[in-house]
């Protein structure tokens, strides 16, 4: 009764990479733009999932053990700690913007926060959908 | 026109909401709540809060629905085939005799909302640009004025996704 068509299956995988590139736009993008960090990350997110979901059984084992997102979401995590402790430093108080005033209107400030919680969000949020998929699909192999 | 619009966009909404509740097969009360998800993304673009639209379209129409039809799953009942499709109880006739009362309450007694606070918004619409170098004004406050309720925010994310992961992973 469960069976993935062919269809399904190339329409995930080559839809994937335009959701991921989509994603990185949010995130990149989102001091000029609607978007910004946390919208961009769960975008990633599910350009992570979607093949996950949709590709056949015997490619879906390599996409669900993916050790990498876990140190992602520590990485950003750390990442964003490392930003506020700048601020400290160079400004004085945590989470400061720590660059100089001339360098305001390029705003990076804000996209390397913007980063950091993209990364942060997407590798985290990925991470819990693809445990519950893995949940669900193997109950027993484990 | 856009009146015209947002006002079938609302009616839309609202059937897809009731439909929801009086299907007996929680699988389609699921996709329901998706498609009522993406159609207010779509008012929230049609009102001008694109930034808004985006997070409900990823989170609304994506994340959670993908969350609702797991746990669905999950804890699934075999619907056995003399069941109707769609139910409707007493019960659920006391509960949307309540919501629409609450509903006309905050419709004909609550003031508008238009306005807030005038003098935060000309601050930010003034500085914001100058202060943070954002011209993305949602942005320039969350990460600018704000960072600090943001970083408390991805350490709430942090804490939530590795209790589930300890669940998760417990369960194998």
């Amino acid at each position: 009764m469960r069976t993935k068509t062919d269809m399904l299956d190339v329409a995930s995988r080559k839809l994937a990479p335009y959701v991921l590139l989509f994603g990185c736009y949010l995130i990149s993008y989102g001091h000029l733009s609607p978007g910004g960090g946390f919208q961009g990350g769960v975008v990633l997110a599910s350009g992570l999932i979607l093949p996950a979901l949709g590709c056949r059984k015997e490619r879906r084992r390599d996409l669900l053990s993916n050790m990498a997102l876990s140190i992602g979401e520590t990485a950003g995590f750390v990442l964003l700690f490392l930003i506020g402790i700048t601020g400290i430093v160079v400004s004085g108080y945590f989470l400061a913007d720590p660059f100089p005033e001339t360098a305001r209107p390029h705003a990076w400030f804000i996209f390397f926060l913007n980063l950091a919680i993209g990364l942060k969000v997407g590798a985290g949020i990925g991470l819990l959908s693809l445990l519950l998929i893995r949940e669900s699909l193997e109950p027993d192999n484990g | 026109m856009t009146e015209v619009f947002i006002n079938s966009l609302l009616f839309v909404i609202t059937v897809t909401a009731l439909l929801s509740l009086l299907f007996k097969d929680l699988y389609i009360s699921v996709i329901l709540l998706s498609i009522f998800s993406f159609l207010s993304s779509l008012l929230f673009y049609v009102s001008h809060a694109p930034d808004v639209a985006i997070t409900e379209a990823a989170v609304g129409a994506g994340m959670t629905t993908l969350i609702f039809v797991w746990a669905v799953h999950a804890c699934r009942t075999e619907r056995s085939p003399g069941t109707p499709l769609i139910s409707f109880s007493a019960k659920k006739l006391i509960d949307l005799l309540l919501v629409i009362t609450v509903g006309f309450t905050l419709y004909w007694f609550l003031p508008p909302l238009q306005g807030g606070s005038d003098f935060l918004r000309g601050f930010i619409l003034e500085n914001g640009y100058g202060d943070t170098g954002a011209s993305n004004l949602v942005s320039a406050v969350y990460l600018g004025y704000r960072a600090f309720d943001t970083f408390g925010e991805t350490i709430v994310l942090l804490c939530a996704v590795t209790g589930s992961i300890f669940f998760l992973s417990r369960a194998h």
